[in-house]
């Protein structure tokens, strides 16, 4: 069961949810802060990275069709090697996963749960994303497969209502390019997901011609992230740093739908169901390197494992908004590296080598 | 020249029957010969007994011999059969004959026994079509499908199960359209059942099944011959069980509970539209009594303030907390089901009257129950029925849907949605993922999901499960 | 004993069931006697804000009252307490209540016209930072006490379909443009001249029009009609003409009444109707006659330019209007009384009108030193670069709308 692969429209459906992961709650307020208006473009320059990086993924998927990453790294750099990079992977999911949770915990926390406690969304949360890391992929890319639809009509509906409601124009040209590099540098840890599609690698069946289902899924994520961000910077223009839940906020500006009242817990819907999904997809791919450093344990010893640690971060290290901000600026962006720097340079060595008759 | 001891061996098969009082034998000496008889007479037909057996063989002027038996005999269903095999046929209603000058046996099908007609199924009533359904009795039952297949490629494999019941088994299939890893897997299950009787479809599903414990039906079961039939052109494999007239289809997938008898019979476009409704109506059932919980218990904020003043002017004087309050509607009106189920039916209206005036009114006007709530409960459970071979698993999983909504709020309906939806991809049944055509998306099978198109259009075969031949029309 | 253990190993064998055990448990038990959250918290539907004694904060607390009934009437209840910050009174009506104040419901927050003459984005930062309070709430300023205010519209509100929130809607949508929410206020906090616009209502016992609501709570329209009661008679008027008071830097500057509205709405362009009127208009037909004309539709396009590090505002205008009402002496009613067609007179009349309002509203502005118009980020946006340059030659950046020049050309198409 657990090795049972899944289809590129199941990868590409879970490229499309992890593209939106801390990218349409705190980002585009903290983006102001550093880079006011301009902080925009801080997400088409990362965006043109990750972009980068799914096509070199397509490319070694391409050339190395049945072979998992993990494999190649071992055969062409090393087992040393190998067991490095996939404990900074383990180490970059995992902060991934403490990231989303401690955001979408204070969302949760300040509009629908007044009073609870974390354990509350902890117990809401882990069996869920363990039980999911814990099927195949198959399983995962089919559930997300399911909600697909459900996703898609809500970010339709959150977009339109966005975009419909923006009556101004915000203030251009306050910031320098120094301010948007430096702007995307301190988030840059909130991009880089494409790099799961490499740990799964060898779970996902592909044929020649399939790349192009996946640009699809990630280019129609990207344009619902911008086209919310734009929303968002169009309709709070100087007041964008005070609202730290964009894709919420932006619904707001329509105060009473007729009889339906509040259409921004539409918004809450969507980012719930979106968590979900994300945080099993970071903890599957978790699970994923963690066999990899020790083959001999099985999946269990791995979900134990992120469970014990992810409670103690939680617990005892962040426990508020300022402090995961001061995280994510300061400590995150170094894991970047990761997907940014050492996956593309090792896949481009990858491409040039040449391709032994049984990599086939 | 005596070969067998006609009386002793009718003794002794008696005591192999432990002597049971329907156990009928007669001995006939015509001349040197001395021929015995065995039967059953509760279940078999005297008349052909008296008449197309033993009259002839009575009458017989000569020297009879074992030869000369078969030739009287005016029956269809004559065969030799072995000693250790008498048994058997006696208690499935043969009688056997045997000759003291030879060892070989003799047996005659006459069995009969009372069986109702072919009536409409209160499981499946239809307005249009076809109102046949299948009996307790396996030859019936192959009767109705042999008649809607005027061609060789049914094909109808029998065998027994159970130790003590010899229940007659009997799988049916088209050639040339079933997977045949399908039926030999089916054959391979069936005949590793070892049991010591089976007397309901049901008791043969654990054994069919990959996961037995699971709350969710894994195959599909009718009692309607039209539906089998087209099962079976779809490419499924029939299971017919003797004494009950429900049948057994596999593969199953969930969209065929969503598909009802009806939506063949009417305008696609209608079906679609029903369709729809259908699965608008198992959302509201699973998730309506806990999302009105939820909000009530945990989100309040994201009520308008409309709702809020009804809900909150509502529900003022209610001793109840809002949980205890949901918790005690949804137990009165499952009793008031069960209730229903089991009365007599001149009891019914007074059932209603009861139901009705002191859920609906009197205990409103009391204060002891809110009227949202009542609102809420209500629908959810005629809901419910929008799929009812499948109300057992929803009922279920409304109770559990309406404790996480009220221990942990819409965190958890959500949470709990996507458990189920993910423990439904685990499930696959001899190839066939439990939620297909939805997922894995199968955009041709999807013209009989939601929606169904017309008739004309449905082309191929599903592809959710396999089969031979993937081409119905051109 | 052996059964129930085999049992429940083969129960736990499902870890979910543990799960949904251990949440039920944890969690379901006690929710069996947690009661339903609106009778946790005190659902307050508007904020008022005065000025106390010894720079304490009193706020009032329009609170709904929950009451068994059938009838969907809804009560409401004025809840006053008084603190040192807005936050502290707030704890000392939830502790008057024996609720917790929700502020999820509170649509509007009206605040006594002292506070504008200082900074009053410094009482409102705990309202703003309050999560439960959406900043697309209402903001209105009063004349009178807030309280009163808030009690005049508990009584509108329980009596009547009449509400405050609606009359402020319409305003917003339909009249006089002035969106005032939180949102709007600090926006305009935030933009270089520091300026945003809050609606104005006045509540008075003197006042001939607007909405009246009598010590016996029923709400009555128009002017003149009183209900007797036992006891004092006093009658409350809440007036909402369309007034907004202009701010800078959160403190008041000036109030504009509705005239001033409608000239600064036609240079924003931002309202869905309104008139023009035309006094002593002359021409083929009319003669000395008081024309109105009903504003269908508004375009408005806006081009900057610079001419010698001068700024130039160059507003395109046009103007769709029909002719509603024409008040003269004496005046024939001719065959065809349908005059679709304007005269060139008219039209000349109208474009000097247009002109003159938005001059006039620039002027305002002007000497106010606001920029409601957003002149600064048409010039930034369009002409970053010399905007740099024309603000930093500038003594006082606050003054630069003296410095733009603004070339207005309307143009009349009648519908």
């Amino acid at each position: 069961m657990r090795d049972k692969t899944m289809s590129v429209w199941q990868a590409g459906i879970c490229l499309f949810i992890i593209i939106f992961a801390n990218k349409i709650l705190l980002l585009p307020s903290l983006l102001y802060r550093l880079a006011n208006i301009e902080g925009m473009f801080a997400y088409l320059f990362s965006f043109t990275l990750e972009i980068g990086l799914l096509t070199l993924f397509i490319f070694v998927k391409r050339k190395y069709t049945n072979i998992s990453f993990s494999q190649l790294v071992r055969e062409k750099l090393g087992v040393i090697t190998l067991k490095i990079f996939y404990i900074l992977f383990c180490l970059f999911f995992f902060c991934k996963l403490i990231l989303i949770y401690n955001v979408t915990y204070i969302f949760f926390k300040d509009l629908i749960y007044k009073n609870s406690d974390s354990f509350l969304f902890i117990i809401c949360l882990l069996p869920i994303i363990n039980y999911l890391a814990y099927s195949s992929p198959r399983v995962l890319g089919r559930t997300a497969m399911v909600f697909f639809p459900i996703i898609l009509i809500v970010l339709i509906f959150c977009t339109v209502t966005s975009l419909i409601s923006v009556n101004d124009t915000p203030l251009f040209f306050q910031s320098s390019a120094l301010n948007v590099f430096l702007a995307t540098i301190k988030h840059i840890s909130s991009f880089g997901d494409v790099i799961f599609l490499f740990v799964f690698m060898d779970k996902i069946e592909y044929k020649k011609g399939d790349g192009k289902k996946l640009y699809f899924f990630a280019g129609l994520a990207i344009l619902f992230v911008l086209l919310i961000e734009i929303a968002f910077y169009f309709s709070y223009t100087y007041t964008s740093f005070m609202h730290p839940y964009a894709i919420f906020e932006t619904m707001g500006n329509i105060k009473d739908y007729g009889g339906l009242g509040r259409i921004d817990a539409v918004a809450v819907i969507l980012v719930i169901i979106l968590t979900y999904f994300q945080m099993s997809i970071y903890l599957k791919s978790f699970t994923i390197s963690f066999k990899e450093i020790f083959p001999k344990l099985s999946i269990n010893y791995a979900l134990i494992t992120f469970d014990f640690l992810f409670l103690i971060v939680v617990y005892l290290l962040i426990r508020n908004l300022e402090r995961t901000i001061l995280y994510a600026e300061s400590v995150l962006p170094y894991f970047s590296l990761i997907s940014f720097v050492l996956v593309p340079i090792t896949s481009v060595i990858f491409l040039a080598m040449k391709r032994k008759r049984e990599d086939k | 020249m005596t070969k067998i001891n006609v009386e002793r061996k009718i003794n002794n098969l008696k005591r192999e029957m432990h002597n049971s009082f329907d156990i009928t034998d007669r001995v006939l000496h015509i001349g040197n010969a001395t021929v015995g008889f065995i039967y059953l007479k509760s279940f078999t037909d005297n008349l052909i007994f008296s008449t197309a057996i033993y009259e002839p063989i009575s009458s017989y002027k000569g020297e009879l011999s074992f030869e000369e038996i078969k030739k009287l005999i005016q029956a269809n269903d004559i065969k030799e059969i072995k000693d250790e095999e008498i048994v058997d046929n006696v208690i499935k209603g043969a009688v056997v004959i045997f000759i003291n000058t030879s060892d070989k046996i003799l047996s005659v099908d006459i069995q009969k026994f009372n069986t109702r007609a072919p009536s409409e199924p209160p499981t499946s009533p239809v307005i249009q079509g076809p109102r046949e359904g299948f009996t307790e009795d396996i030859k019936t039952n192959i009767g109705l499908l042999r008649k809607r297949f005027f061609s060789s490629d049914l094909v109808l494999k029998n065998f027994s199960v159970g130790r003590k019941t010899k229940t007659t088994i009997v799988i049916a299939y088209l050639h040339g359209v079933a997977d045949k890893k399908v039926v030999k897997e089916v054959e391979k299950k069936l005949k590793a059942i070892d049991i010591d009787g089976v007397v309901d479809s049901y008791y043969l599903m654990p054994y069919l099944i990959s996961h037995p414990n699971s709350l969710f039906k894994q195959i599909g079961n009718t009692e309607k011959p039209d539906i089998v039939s087209a099962k079976l052109l779809e490419g499924r494999v029939a299971i017919l069980l003797d004494n009950t007239p429900m049948v057994l289809t596999v593969p199953f997938v969930i969209l065929e509970e969503m598909q009802n008898t009806n939506d063949y019979y009417t305008n696609y476009i209608y079906a679609s539209l029903l369709r729809f409704i259908r699965a608008i109506g198992v959302f509201l059932a699973l998730l309506g009594p806990g999302t009105y919980i939820a909000l009530q218990l945990f989100h309040y904020n994201v009520l308008p303030i409309k709702y809020l003043i009804t809900i909150a002017d509502s529900t003022q004087q209610i001793p109840f907390t809002p949980f205890i309050e949901i918790l005690f509607i949804s137990l009165l009106f499952q009793i008031l089901y069960e209730v229903s189920l089991r009365l007599p039916s001149y009891l019914g209206l007074a059932t209603s009257v009861v139901g009705a005036l002191i859920l609906g009114d009197t205990g409103v006007k009391a204060g002891l129950i809110s009227p949202p709530a009542v609102i809420v409960v209500a629908i959810a459970k005629i809901a419910l029925y929008t799929i009812p071979e499948q109300s057992a698993q929803i009922t279920v999983l409304q109770f559990v849907f309406l404790l996480i909504g009220a221990s942990v709020g819409l965190l958890g309906l959500i949470g709990g949605l996507i458990y189920i939806i993910a423990y439904l991809n685990n499930l696959e049944n001899f190839g066939a993922p439990y939620l297909a055509p939805f997922s894995p998306f199968i955009l041709s099978d999807n013209k009989d999901g939601f929606v169904r198109v017309s008739i004309k259009d449905m082309k191929t075969r599903p592809k959710s499960f396999t089969n031979s031949n993937s081409r119905r029309q051109k | 004993m052996k059964k129930l253990k085999n049992y429940l190993s083969y129960a736990f064998r499902v870890p979910m069931f543990i799960v949904l055990l251990f949440i039920v448990i944890v969690y379901g038990l006690p929710a069996l006697g947690k009661d339903a959250k609106v009778d946790e918290y005190a659902i307050v539907t508007a904020i008022g804000l005065d000025k106390g004694t010894d720079e304490d904060v009193d706020i009032s607390l329009l609170t709904f009252v929950p009451v068994a009934q059938q009838n969907f009437a809804e009560k409401y209840k004025v809840v006053k307490a008084s603190g040192s910050s807005v936050l502290e009174a707030i704890d000392y009506a939830g502790l008057y209540l024996g609720r917790e104040v929700g502020l999820n419901h509170v649509k509007t927050v009206v605040i006594n016209e002292e506070y504008f003459t200082e900074n009053a984005s410094v009482e409102m930062d705990y309202l703003t930072r309050n999560k439960s309070l959406a900043l697309s709430t209402s903001v209105i300023c009063t004349d009178a006490k807030a309280s009163d205010f808030l009690e005049t519209v508990q009584k509108m509100d329980t009596e009547s379909s009449i509400k405050v929130d609606d009359i402020i809607d319409f305003n917003n949508k339909f009249i006089y443009s002035t969106e005032s929410t939180f949102e709007t206020f600090y926006k305009g906090l935030y933009s270089k001249t520091k300026s945003s616009l809050v609606s104005f209502i006045s509540l008075s016992e003197d006042i001939d029009e607007g909405v009246t609501v009598s010590a016996s709570g029923e709400a009555s329209g128009g002017s003149g009609d009183t209900a007797t009661n036992n006891g004092k008679e006093t009658q409350k008027t809440i007036l909402n003409d369309g007034k907004s008071i202009l701010c800078k830097a959160a403190s008041k500057v000036a109030l504009l009444d509705n005239t001033d509205m409608q000239k600064l709405n036609l240079a924003t362009g931002s309202f869905k109707s309104g008139t023009i009127v035309i006094d002593d208009f002359s021409d083929d037909v009319f003669h000395n006659a008081r024309l109105t004309f009903d504003i269908q539709n508004i375009d408005i396009k806006r081009k900057a330019q610079f001419i010698n590090g001068h700024p130039i505002v160059n507003m395109s205008i046009k103007l769709y209007v029909k002719l509603l009402e024409a008040k003269e002496e004496d005046l024939e009613i001719k065959e065809n009384i349908d005059i679709k067609n304007i005269s060139k007179e008219a039209i000349d009349a109208l474009e000097s009108k247009v002109k003159l309002s938005i001059s006039d509203a620039i002027n305002i502005l002007r000497e106010n030193k606001c920029d409601i118009l957003k002149v600064y980020t048409l010039l930034n946006n369009s002409h970053p670069n010399e905007t740099k340059k024309f603000m930093s030659r500038l003594e006082n950046e606050q003054d630069f709308l003296n410095h733009v020049v603004f070339k207005v050309s309307p143009q009349i198409y009648s519908v």
